[in-house]
Parts: structure tokens; sequence; C-alpha cells
């Protein structure tokens, strides 16, 4: 079966600094894939890329067979994509705004009204959506960026932090979507910095590292293949990215600022 | 170095950077801060320089006519009030590129009181010390031909003066937008709104009556009494400046007082500065009116891109000061007409070329303002699937729009004036909307073609701030008037014959539309480029 997202290879340099080397990465369709990576590891750049919003350097990439260089058109109808600091026109107001992108998508009316309600009462927005974007809190925006990228019922989402600022009852009613989504055959690939997300959200997990997948699977086998450095997921992550332990370092530097003084 | 200098140029920095950050070349730089400072450094000088270009032609123009003491007066109160428009345009643009951007928010956190005074000197620094170049050569001509080094002297005081006049007017607009922004009350909403009309309304007269009645200004200014004599510092320049109606010590006199009006109103508008640097501390995103009862409902992807467009436009307050510019800047030409002598010798075709003036402004800046006023979405648009093509269409249309409410009433109000049959106000005005049209939609492809696949904002320096505007103003130029001297060129070796007036308007209009649908369709057929996303 052809994989719903497919990077060999891929490679991408901002002048000197390499932000993805080589990098091999295959994600199933129904599958929610996780990428995590310390900060710069070149997640969001292997997100761009997936997404037709970056030129990649060499390698090659498909989505669902269409290369996202050659037809970018044709990737943004199939793809979701939440960056992570939702981007937004401010001064239009949360239903200006969803009407804009539904409109843009193709979206019915009838269609587009039932599934903005659903999702304005479901992430608890209806208080904001006649206000202007610019006037909403982080995890608002935040809201209003993930509904505007499934309002067309995408092949393939991605989400790049994308419940950063989000409350906790919002950031569940995402994940079960999500979930219900994969099993639905759509495909989600999903970065973060928090672990327990990863941990229970994913099917898979990838971990990038200075520009290259250093390794994959589903967190069990993460665990299981990294075990010498402790046994939870966030042993197996510090281990593999990172050249020294945290150890002390947080209490020495409370001592140092303290003899400052 | 100075603490307030080295914020302020980080604020230039910040704004350039922010503009061009994805752009490939800027991405390929080794020394990233340091390309970064040689480029603002550079578009400086190189927009200083054509101030300079600028008004030396203006001048070296009217001396064709030969030298007279009124024409110079004249010719220099024309660049000092472009030099005001020029300060007025800047301080607009700076305000609405820190506030979008929120280029303070790092010195929030700072506990420094030196913070309040950076919106100045980031402008007097970086953008109002270059209106200096404007009038500059104007004053050493004058100097050169006259011989009266006391011009030089109140030239150059006169040029500090504009500079702050133009800063203060574009810091109280846009202080009075940021608070319409916070309000929510409709009565203060409007009331702000009129109070901000109100004040562009004013500037507006105001370089009206100056452009049209030049020749009164030396007589009338000394006619005025006390206080309102420095009032109206701006008209009170070819009397002070050239001495065109006064004796040195009248003029001196003029200086201080008119310094001291000036710190006045300087003090005011400094406070007001300072207090928007508060309002945006305080609430660092926007806070504006809210617009309840709205549907969700989708239209087609032309209506929902047009509609977008105008509303990122009208909602932003220095946008709607930016529409006006251009009105402002060619009204006078209209005004011109209203000369029973002028409107005598007056032909279609000639309103035809006069109005032409108005499609070069409005299409020139207006091309520039409908892309900045994408900011910081234009990464949604990034993420559509929406051509370069359909952006670049859509984005001239939204524009042409508000051309054609400025347009039509213009062409009216010349074709009624001069007595002409209404006829060719519709002939004019679909020859002029074909031009602004062309040449919109060149800017939009060129414009757009200057920004780089991964471009996710877009400011003023994203086209190289007044230098851009400078470039794009010159190619619009050649766009609008190329037809008109090929016209007349063949006209001239009677190679072409065409009767009436209405003809070489009519063959206007077909170059412009042939101009904009040739090219369409050989790109729509043959161009790769087309199908390109933004």
């Amino acid at each position: 079966m052809q994989p719903a997202v497919k990077a060999e290879g891929v490679s991408k340099a901002y002048g000197s600094t390499i932000a993805l080397s080589s990098v091999w990465l295959e994600i199933q369709s129904g599958t929610i894939h996780g990428i995590i990576g310390p900060n710069g590891s070149g997640k969001t750049t292997l997100m761009r890329i997936i997404a037709s919003l970056t030129e990649r350097d060499g390698g090659s990439v498909t989505v669902h067979g269409v290369d996202p260089s050659l037809n970018p058109i044709e990737i943004k109808k199939t793809i979701g994509y939440v960056p992570e600091n939702p981007a937004l026109y401010q001064s239009m107001t949360a239903t200006e705004y969803l009407n804009f992108v539904g409109s843009i998508r193709g979206i019915g009316s009838f269609q587009h009204e039932r599934l903005t309600a659903a999702f304005i009462k479901s992430l608890e927005l209806e208080k904001f959506v006649d206000e202007p974007i610019g006037s909403l809190s982080f995890g608002s925006k935040q809201k209003v960026s993930i509904i505007a990228a499934l309002l067309h019922d995408p092949k393939v989402i991605i989400l790049d932090e994308a419940l950063k600022g989000v409350d906790p009852r919002s950031s569940r009613v995402i994940r079960d979507l999500l979930k219900a989504l994969s099993r639905n055959g759509k495909t989600v690939l999903f970065s973060t910095h928090v672990i327990e997300t990863v941990d229970t959200l994913c099917d898979q997990l990838s971990i990038l590292y200075r520009g290259r997948i250093v390794d994959t699977g589903t967190a069990a086998e993460l665990i299981e293949r990294n075990s010498k450095g402790g046994s939870t997921l966030e042993d197996v992550f510090l281990n593999t990215t990172s050249d020294s332990p945290v150890g002390n370092i947080g209490n020495d530097l409370a001592g140092i600022l303290g003899s400052g003084r | 170095m100075n603490y307030t200098y080295r914020i302020a140029r980080q604020i230039m920095i910040e704004q350039k950077y922010q503009a061009i950050k994805n752009f490939g070349y800027f991405l390929k730089k080794q020394k990233k801060v340091r390309s970064l400072q040689h480029m603002i450094l550079t578009n400086y000088w190189v927009g200083s320089i054509s101030f300079a270009f600028i008004s030396i032609v203006l001048v070296l123009a009217r001396l064709m006519d030969g030298y007279s003491l009124l024409a110079m007066a004249n010719i220099g109160l024309v660049i000092f009030i472009y030099g005001f428009l020029v300060s007025l345009y800047n301080s607009l643009f700076l305000f609405q590129g820190i506030s979008r951007n929120n280029l303070l928010e790092p010195i929030w956190q700072l506990p420094s009181e030196k913070n309040r005074n950076i919106y100045l000197v980031c402008f007097m620094i970086f953008y109002g010390s270059s209106v200096a170049f404007m009038t500059g050569p104007d004053l050493v001509i004058f100097y050169l031909l006259s011989g009266n080094s006391a011009s030089l002297l109140f030239g150059f005081a006169w040029t500090a003066i504009v500079i702050l006049a133009g800063f203060c007017l574009g810091t109280i607009l846009s202080m009075i937008s940021l608070i319409q922004q916070r309000r929510r009350g409709r009565l203060e909403a409007a009331l702000s709104r009129g109070v901000k009309f109100g004040g562009i309304a004013l500037s507006l007269l105001l370089f009206e009556v100056v452009i049209y009645v030049p020749e009164t200004i030396p007589t009338f200014i000394p006619g005025l009494s006390g206080i309102w004599r420095y009032a109206v510092f701006l008209l009170n320049i070819p009397y002070s400046v050239f001495l065109a109606g006064g004796s040195f010590a009248s003029v001196a006199e003029d200086v201080v007082f008119t310094a001291l009006f000036l710190l006045g109103f300087m003090y005011v508008s400094l406070k007001l500065g300072q207090k928007s640097m508060t309002l945006l501390e305080k609430y660092p995103e926007k806070r504006q009116n809210s617009y309840s009862g709205q549907k969700s409902r989708t239209t087609s992807t032309g209506i929902a891109m047009l509609s977008k467009d105008l509303k990122l436009i009208f909602r932003d307050p220095q946008n709607v000061s930016l529409i006006v510019i251009p009105v402002i800047v060619t009204l006078p030409l209209i005004l011109s007409l209203f000369n029973p002598v002028a409107a005598k010798t007056a032909t279609p075709e000639g309103i035809f070329v006069l109005l032409l003036s108005l499609a070069a402004f409005s299409s020139s800046f207006y091309s520039i303002m409908v892309l900045n006023s994408e900011s910081t979405g234009f990464s949604v648009i990034k993420m559509l699937p929406v051509t370069k093509s359909d952006f670049v269409a859509w984005k001239s249309i939204s524009i042409l729009v508000i051309f054609v409410f400025i347009v039509v009433p213009s062409v009216s109000i010349a074709v009624l004036v001069t007595g002409f049959s209404i006829v060719y106000i519709p002939i004019i005005s679909v020859a002029l909307i074909g031009g602004f049209l062309e040449a919109s939609w060149f800017n939009g492809w060129r414009l757009v073609g200057k920004m780089g696949r991964e471009t996710d904002n877009i400011n003023m320096e994203s086209f190289g701030g007044n230098l851009g505007l400078l470039k794009v103003f010159a190619v619009t130029l050649v766009l609008l008037l190329a037809p008109v001297l090929v016209l007349d060129l063949l006209q001239s070796y009677s190679i072409l014959s065409l009767n009436g007036y209405e003809e070489p308007i009519l063959l206007f209009a077909l170059i412009y539309f042939a101009l904009l649908v040739i090219p369409l369709y050989v790109k729509r057929t043959f161009g790769r480029r087309d199908r390109e996303p933004v």
C-alpha cells in the first residue's frame, strides 16, 4: 500500500545552517505520527516541506503520491496545516476568517455553516466569533487556526505544536477528534514538546535531532530500544537528543544566580 | 553608543528582517545582521539621492521659463509641501509597522523610561532626515542664483519644521486610530473617526489652497495678524524662506515665533506619541469594535478574496490615510480647471492626460498598500490553494474598486467644469480605468515576484521602503505614458490620423486593455508561473 507521506533523503539548509540532513520518513494512511525533537532540530522545516510551504534542497517527498514542490496547489487541497504560531488576519472576526477560508476551499454554504457551528461550540468559541482575531487570546487564535485547517476534511493533517496555548478541555477535544479522524483513514502528522501528548496520542513516533531522524517506532518500541538510560519516553527523548545529561543543571544555575547577589 | 539610538536602529533592523527573513537571497547570506544594516543604509542613501534628484529636476524645469523670485518661491513651496507629505506618509507607515509586528514588545520588559522617545528617534534618523535631501538642492540652487544666504539658514530651519510637522500629524492620526481601535462605544468611535478624517481633510485643504493659489501666499501671510501667521507655518514658507515679501528682521522674527509655536505643537504630539507607546504596551494586540450577528456562509473565491482585501484595507486607518494621498497630490490639477482660462483651453484629451497622473499615483500607492495590508496574514494565503495569478488579479481588482470611486467623480467634475459633453465621462473614465488596471496588474506581478516562496510577512520594507515606492512610481509612469507618447509621435509624423477628441482616448483605452489582456492570455496559456502558488 502506498504510504500517505513519504520522505526520502530530504535535506534543507538555510545558508550555512543545516536544518535537515537526509531525512527518511514513511507514514501510513490512518495513523497519527508524532515528531519530537529539541528546539531547532528541524521539525517545523520538515512539516513545511511536506505542506509545500518550503522548498527542499535535496531528496524527494510525496503526499499520496504527489510531489509538493511539483504540484503545491494540489497538496494544499489535500493537506490541512496548522502552524506553530497561528497565522490569521488580525482585523477579521473568527466568523469572517472561517467564511473566507471556506470560500477559497470551495465548501458549500450549508456544509460550512454546519461544520463551523459544530467546531465553534465544541471548542467553546461562541463568545469570541464576532471579535476581531487580533483581540483574541493565543489559545483562541490557535483554535481558529485548527478549525480553518480541518474545514475541508483534508486527507493529511499536519499540526506543528498546534495544542500550544489551548486549554485542557479543548486540547482533549482536539486529541479525541484527531484519533477519530485517524480511525476514519486520515493521516495526522503531529509535532510537540509535550512528551505526554505524543505518548497518549500517536501511533508512531520519530525523534528528530540535528536534522536527522534518530529513531522511529511506537512509544513502546522506542523505550525498549533505548532503555539503558531510563524507562520513560521522556528519558528516551533526553538520552537520544542531548550530548550531556540533564543532571543537576537547574540546581547549578540557581546557585550561580544566588551567588551573584 | 546611545541607548535610544541603538534600540531605534534595532527596530529598523527588525522591521527589515520581518520583511525579508524568508527571501532566498537573504537566507543565503552569511552575515545576516550586517547585511540587514547594509540594506537599511543603502535604501536610505538611494532614497535620499532620489529625492535630491527629483528636487533638482523640478527646480530646473521651472528655471527653463526664466528665473524670478516668485517662481522660485512657488516651486520651493511645492517641494516643501511634498517633503511634508513624505514625512506624514513615513510617520504613518512607521507607526503601522511597529504596532502590527509588536516590534516594541521586547523592550517593554526593560525597566527604562528612555523607551518613550524611540518612535521619534527612529523616525528622525531613518526617515525624516532624508527629507532634507529633497529641500536641500532647492535651497542651494536658490542661494546660488540669488546670493541670499539667509534663505539657506531659514530654509534648513523650515525643513526641520516641515519634517516635525509631518511626524506630529502622523503621530496624532495614528494615535487617534489606536484609541479608536481600543474603544467599543459607537459614539466614541464615530467621534474619533470624525476627528481623524477632519485632520486629513484639513491637511488636504491646506495643500490645495497652497497649490491652487500660490501667488496669493506671499501677500496673504504677512497680512495675517499675530499668532495666526505662525499657525499656518507651512503656508509661510515662500514668504519667510525665499523672502518673497519681507525683510530679514521680520522673517527672523517669524522663524523664531513659528518655531515656538511648533514647539508647543511638538510637545502635544510627543506626549501623544508617548501615550500611544503606553497603549501599545498595555494592549499589544488590537482591540477593535466587534461585529455582531455575522453568519457562517461561503461565497465564490473571487468574492471572498475581494471582500477580504477591502476589509483589510478599510479596517486599518493607516491604509485609509494612504488611499487619500494620491487624491491630495492630484486634486490641484482638477481644481486648476476651475480657472476660466484653463477651462477654455482644455480638451477632453488634455483632461485624460491630466487625470492620468491620478491613475499613476493611485496605482503606485495602492499596489504597495494592498499587498502591505496582508501583513503577517500573508501566510494564510500561502496555506490555501490560491495561485499567484489569482492573488495578483484579485488584489488589482480590489484597488480598482477604490479607484473607480475616485476617478469617476474626478472625471465628471473635470468634464462638467470644462463644459464638454457628458459622453466624455464614460470614455475618459474607461480609458483611465484601463490604464490603472494594466499598471496595477503589472505592479502586482512585479512586487509579488520580489517576494520569496517562503515569505510570510509583508511590510513597507518588503519592497525597499521609499526607494521601492519610487521604483514602482517610475515603472507606472512608463506603463501609462508610453502609449500616449507613441501615439503622439505617430500622429506628429502623420503615420496615424485620428479624428475628434474621442478617437485618441478610445485608442488609449484599447491599448491599455490590450496590454492587460494579451500578456494575461499568454501567461495563462504558456506560463508555468501562472499556476504557481503565492
